[in-house]
């Protein structure tokens, strides 16, 4: 694709490639872009598509794997309406969720802010004290200082944890300047009889789920499994024996999910 | 075929609500089709690191693009799993080194992509893939199908076959060239 600069020329042969996914980085670029701007190019492009499909038909055939549960999640989370909750008629606290995420998504447009504030009104603000269900399951977590966090160390994430199609249970503050995790319980149900509750995050460019220790211990969770949260990243609840999961991936049933969403 | 069919236009109706904006529709299109676009994008990009977020990305794409298919060109799955394909060989190729090891196990003469064409949207297109493809030279034919099924890129495909960069550039597009000649032509 040797050019003038103005416009971009392109034989079949490019396109075919573009399909195949053979061109190098450079040219897939190029590629594109011809394929936004050069009605001709997306032609060609679309042709070749459909010659090629019958593979595709064979490819995805070939070998279904199921995906992690905690996928899904996370992509009704990204939907309008911030999804799951929004649709269930879980009322007044799918609200509420919906509420916080869109000033989530204000804070993360607003320069200027500090962590430690971004922080303090992601909670504080958007839900109220008396839903805080303050039973001893979830001891209250201590109220933070934030201590002058470095700049690199500087961060805060929230998630919002909710069983599929029902209210928000938990919401998980991630505080990168304070290295720890602050669970505030919403409405939570007790883990069953003989069983408890482990947190894990997920996605955010981790190869499997990393327990991040058990809701049971206390409201506040050491931070060190979390490397580097990223927009992306999920957590997630699953139901373990006592003591935890014994094979360092969760075992069952995963009950409570939520994206992180940066805070400030 | 009935099986097929219907599945088919199951997908289709799943997608045209979701165009619509039907969240509990999209929510049965994943279901119905998740774990063949995480086998699609788990064998091209070869990185399960990355698969979980491919896959969240491929579905947000879908979610947006429903309005776009078009069910007299593509059967759904196929349309889908484009999506699933492109977006995985974007991230290989743009954005990350791979492990390129996977390679050697594959027998790409008996891969999926010349299995019977029973799983075709019409079979009569997927046989005249079929024949035009086995009217290849047979380590081109190969190239082709680690290409398209695989995500091999040209380096990739080079070290296996132990050719220049610039003749597999050469060989492919020779190749591509006579597939499209074939299929456009008479049929062989």
């Amino acid at each position: 694709m040797a050019n003038p600069p103005d416009r971009e020329s392109w034989d079949d042969g490019d396109a075919a490639e573009y399909v195949l996914g053979t061109l190098d980085a450079e040219e897939r670029r190029a590629a594109a872009r011809l394929q936004a701007d050069d009605a001709g190019f997306a032609f060609a492009v679309r042709a070749w598509q459909g010659r090629l499909d019958a593979l595709t038909e064979g490819l995805v055939e070939a070998e279904p794997v199921d995906p992690p549960s905690v996928v899904w999640p996370a992509i009704a989370a990204r939907l309008p309406g911030g999804a799951l909750g929004a649709r269930t008629g879980a009322a007044d606290a799918g609200a509420e969720v919906i509420e916080l995420r869109q000033r989530l998504r204000y804070w993360r447009g607003t320069t200027g802010i500090a962590a430690a504030i971004a922080a303090m009104l992601a909670v504080g603000v958007i839900l109220p004290r008396d839903r805080w269900a303050p039973e001893g399951l979830f001891p209250q977590p201590p109220a933070q200082q934030a201590e002058a966090p470095s700049d690199a160390a500087r961060g805060t994430y929230v998630a919002v944890l909710q069983p599929g199609g029902a209210a928000p249970a938990f919401v998980a503050e991630v505080n990168l300047a304070t290295n720890s995790i602050s669970l505030r319980p919403l409405r939570p149900e007790p883990a069953p009889e003989g069983r408890v509750y482990e947190m894990w995050v997920v996605g955010g460019g981790r190869a499997a789920p990393v327990s991040l220790g058990l809701l049971a211990e206390g409201g506040e969770l050491p931070l060190d499994a979390l490397a580097g949260p990223t927009d992306g990243s999920v957590l997630a609840v699953s139901v373990e024996p006592p003591g935890g999961s014994p094979t360092g991936a969760p075992t069952g049933d995963v009950v409570f999910t939520g994206e992180l969403i940066r805070a400030d | 075929m009935r099986v097929a069919t219907d599945a088919r236009s199951e997908l289709a109706g799943l997608l045209a609500e979701t165009a619509k904006g039907d969240q509990s529709a999209f929510a049965e299109l994943y279901r119905l089709t998740s774990a063949k676009l995480y086998g699609v994008i788990l064998r091209i990009s070869r990185r399960p690191d990355l698969a979980s977020e491919l896959l969240q990305e491929t579905y947000l794409k879908i979610w947006s693009n429903a309005g776009r298919f078009d069910p007299e060109r593509a059967s759904p799955i196929s349309w889908m799993a484009a999506i699933a394909r492109n977006r995985a060989i974007d991230a290989i190729r743009l954005q990350s080194e791979r492990i390129s090891a996977a390679a050697e196990e594959l027998e790409p003469e008996d891969g999926p992509g010349l299995a019977a064409p029973r799983h075709g949207p019409d079979p009569a297109d997927a046989m005249s893939l079929r024949t035009c493809m086995e009217g290849l030279k047979s380590d081109d034919r190969r190239m082709v199908l680690l290409g398209y099924l695989y995500g091999l890129s040209r380096e990739e495909l080079g070290d296996r076959f132990a050719l220049p960069v610039n003749t597999v550039k050469t060989r492919l597009r020779r190749a591509l060239a006579a597939l499209k000649g074939c299929l456009d032509g008479e049929p062989a």
